[in-house]
């Protein structure tokens, strides 16, 4: 949280991938993204870049868990 | 007993499609509330960084140091200050030359003329004439307006030369041209008497005091002198007025010529 407040969102997606990666449902990265938008959201540029936080970390979740589902399935 | 064989596969896609609509829900949620109150999901976030950020200015800004260190920075600064003000002063000179080119600029914006250095200027050259730094190669031509500043009105190209050219300006000994002078722009005879000093003479009712202006008539707009004293005498019907150039000619290091 406090990476995510100084805007240090790349410590934040390693933490994100690590905690996605560890527990079952890490909806904290999603909410992550929510934060990360309401805080340092770019309010000129409309459209899907407002949610640009939002957008990234729930893409990113999908593949972490798809990702986790086929190799541990593999296993 | 009978055993029955567990349906993973069932299971797990059970699972996926539970994970997927709790997704699709919260993202949902989050779209919705952000589309009608924009303003909510950051008042609460920002409201929850604000004291971190608070906290991070006041260690950046030194809140959080001794009163000690304070004064001995306030003191390093002050140094700084002082020796900045030293340094100001000695590159005024360059501030004052590129303001005066910009001035110049402004004009050739708007009309065709050409910047020129006065690379000779009295008491070097003759009384009243200066020599400019670009003749012909530039375009020149005899009889061109000089002016130092954007409505002020020098002197004109006398002389032009391949790479100089020479300039006779106005209040050169003996050199008369058409002025207006004052409000109801009386027309007048000024009559060069050297060092940037001018004089005229005009009839004893017309309106004029110290301060009006004086313009020359054939160029539009063009401020020459302002009146600087008023000669009358009473025996005769005509007053003589004096005036001076707004531009201190020895100190002249540009002019624009107006082509």
């Amino acid at each position: 949280m406090i990476c995510l407040i100084q805007g240090l969102w790349f410590f934040v997606l390693i933490l994100c991938l690590i905690g996605a990666w560890n527990y079952k449902y890490y909806i904290e990265m999603i909410i992550s993204g929510l934060v990360y938008d309401s805080l340092f959201g770019q309010n000129a540029m409309k459209g899907l870049m407002t949610y640009i936080g939002l957008i990234s970390a729930t893409l990113l979740y999908i593949i972490v868990n798809v990702s986790k589902k086929i190799i541990r399935t593999r296993e | 007993m009978m055993t029955y064989i567990q349906n993973h596969s069932s299971n797990h896609g059970r699972k996926i499609r539970i994970t997927g609509y709790i997704v699709s829900v919260i993202i949902i949620v989050i779209f919705s509330v952000r589309f009608i109150f924009p303003n909510l999901f950051p008042s609460i976030f920002i409201a929850i960084a604000r004291p971190f950020w608070r906290v991070e200015y006041s260690i950046n800004s030194g809140q959080l140091r001794s009163v000690e260190n304070l004064l001995n920075e306030n003191q390093e600064l002050q140094r700084k200050l002082d020796i900045q003000n030293i340094e100001q002063k000695s590159i005024q000179l360059y501030i004052d030359e590129n303001q005066q080119l910009k001035s110049l600029m402004g004009r050739a914006s708007t009309t065709q003329g050409i910047l020129a250095a006065v690379i000779m200027r009295p008491p070097v050259s003759p009384y009243d004439e200066i020599f400019l730094d670009i003749g012909s190669d530039q375009g020149l031509q005899k009889d061109n307006i000089v002016y130092a500043s954007r409505n002020v009105p020098i002197g004109k190209i006398s002389e032009v030369y391949s790479h100089t050219s020479k300039v006779i300006l106005f209040s050169s000994s003996g050199q008369s041209y058409s002025v207006l002078i004052g409000k109801n722009n009386t027309p007048a005879t000024a009559i060069g008497l050297g060092g940037g000093q001018y004089s005229a003479e005009l009839p004893r009712t017309s309106v004029v005091v110290r301060g009006d202006y004086v313009s020359i008539a054939s160029v539009k707009a063009s401020l020459y002198s302002t009146v600087d004293e008023i000669v009358a005498d009473s025996s005769s019907p005509f007053e003589t007025v004096l005036f001076s150039s707004p531009i201190n000619i020895y100190e002249l290091k540009w002019a624009y010529v107006e082509k």
